[in-house]
């Protein structure tokens, strides 16, 4: 999990900056909705791992 | 122009720092308690400094606006993560997440 925040975080900044510097708005979506389904995701890898493994 | 390009590769770097020594602290502590303490600058602080470096390269500008919603919603998503591994990590440790040792049993918990 802490392995899985850490990735996410650094590939959120990856596809940001991938997106500035090839002067793209459109692709901004992308970084946007990988930190939304940082959190909804990461609350059921959590709750999946407390429970079930 | 250059101005604003030494500044925004300031920070630019200050984040890759920031995250190189947090990789290296994840990988360097033991257990995963202390783990968690070196996701967070990875998770919050780099994440501002690129937000900021997108603003001071772009301006007040569409770019912007979403790297800080990117910022906002990854700001709002850390600490409910960290809290929510930690409880992961005591229950799969001890059974339950609650301090077993004084015997206070919090509200709306059933005693154990």
């Amino acid at each position: 999990m802490i392995a899985y925040e850490f990735i996410t975080s650094v590939v959120v900044m990856v596809l940001a900056l991938l997106a500035a510097g090839f002067s793209r708005p459109n692709l901004f979506e992308l970084p946007v909705l990988l930190a939304v389904l940082l959190f909804g995701s990461g609350l059921v890898f959590v709750r999946a791992m407390e429970r079930w493994l | 122009m250059i101005v604003k390009d030494i500044l925004s590769d300031i920070l630019l770097g200050l984040a890759v720092l920031i995250v190189l020594a947090s990789s290296i602290g994840v990988l360097v502590m033991r257990d995963a308690y202390a783990k968690l303490h070196f996701v967070t600058p990875a998770a919050l602080v780099a994440p501002a400094l690129v937000a900021l470096a997108v603003m001071v390269q772009h301006g007040v500008y569409e770019m912007t606006g979403q790297a800080f919603l990117a910022l906002f919603f990854m700001i709002i998503a850390g600490p409910f993560l960290s809290h929510a591994t930690i409880r992961a990590i005591r229950v799969r440790e001890k059974g339950d997440w609650r301090q077993a040792s004084s015997g206070k049993v919090p509200a709306g918990g059933t005693e154990q």
